[in-house]
């Protein structure tokens, strides 16, 4: 993580990041660029995977069956 | 310093003067490539990692992904500490030198013209947040219906109270959106005095920022530097002003300028 970025409360997440060098740049240019629909399966991916984390998360909290 | 032609060319920005030697702080490989009074900073990468099938494939992989993205804004970072740049979004990449200048050359006027009105700005992104159960915790202090409808409960009959209360639980939430309406807009209009430009983002639900608070603004600002300090002292006397509200507010920067580049030509 850029040690510089300033943020009062917490780590700069990976979807903060995203938000801006994915989706709000100079869109122009390049012979390679990652297109809007891979910008959508990235997203996709990473909510499934925060959704699955979550999920985890949850039957960890599950209270065990004895 | 020449490129090799055979391998690609990953950009992260362009400055508006030569960053001085090691700007780029610990990155290996970093390369500025001057061209027509334009800075870029670029690295050469292998086909391996950054064809455009690789890169579609390596993009949906989280941990490369993560450090990708986090280099790529940590090169651009370093080098704003001395200069104003234009970054470039992530995964930017020219197959020969060529093509990079017939870039540089079609937008010239455009990106100097962007580096000069982004000269001595930052930009700053401020999330605000409100604690849902603080308001209903202090509702009849914040909302004057509510406050009327406790007025009169504190003076009615067990049974006309008990009707008002069923009434009061109905406006809640009404009161609530209301009071988020309110309290985003004077945020809102309290920090935009401070800044020179700022775009409004869509606020997220909570599924997606994984917290208990209801996100009320998400906005990011072009600020002069001379007036962060300001501006982040600013953010704090927001949170203290509104402590019967439990807001809490996410500020950080300085980010590269994505939000506010904007090419004319």
């Amino acid at each position: 993580m850029n040690d510089d970025l300033y943020d009062v409360n917490k780590e700069i997440t990976i979807l903060d990041i995203l938000d801006r060098v994915l989706t709000k740049g100079v869109v122009i240019t390049g012979d390679i660029v990652i297109s809007v629909a891979d910008i959508d399966l990235i997203y996709l991916g990473l909510r499934l995977l925060l959704s699955s984390v979550e999920t985890m998360e949850q039957m960890r909290a599950q209270p065990s069956i004895k | 310093m020449p490129i090799d032609s055979d391998r690609l060319i990953y950009l992260y920005c362009v400055a508006s003067e030569a960053p001085l030697k090691g700007a780029s702080g610990d990155h290996d490989g970093i390369i500025i490539m001057e061209h027509n009074g334009l800075f870029v900073c670029l690295r050469h990468v292998l086909e391996d990692e950054f064809s455009e099938s690789n890169l579609k494939k390596n993009i949906s992989s989280e941990p490369w992904l993560d450090l990708h993205v986090r280099e790529h804004l940590s090169v651009i970072g370093n080098l704003m500490e001395r200069n104003t740049v234009i970054p470039f979004n992530f995964g930017t990449i020219y197959r020969t030198r060529e093509r990079l200048q017939s870039f540089l050359d079609q937008h010239a006027a455009g990106l100097k013209s962007a580096l000069d009105y982004l000269a001595d700005k930052e930009e700053w992104s401020v999330k605000i947040f409100c604690n849902r159960a603080k308001i209903v915790q202090n509702i009849s202090s914040l909302s004057r219906n509510i406050a009327d409808i406790d007025l009169q409960i504190s003076k009615s009959s067990p049974g006309k109270a008990y009707i008002l209360g069923k009434k009061k639980n109905e406006i809640l939430e009404k009161e609530i959106s209301q009071i988020y309406n309110a309290c985003s807009k004077e945020l809102f209009s309290s920090l935009n005095l401070m800044a020179r430009e700022y775009r409004l983002n869509q606020v997220l639900s909570g599924d997606l920022t994984g917290r208990g608070e209801d996100m009320i603004v998400n906005a990011a600002f072009l600020i002069q530097k001379d007036n962060v300090p300001g501006f982040i002292a600013k953010t704090d006397g927001l949170v203290t002003e509104h402590e019967n509200m439990g807001l809490l507010l996410e500020v950080a920067g300085p980010w590269p300028p994505y939000t506010f580049v904007n090419l004319s030509d």
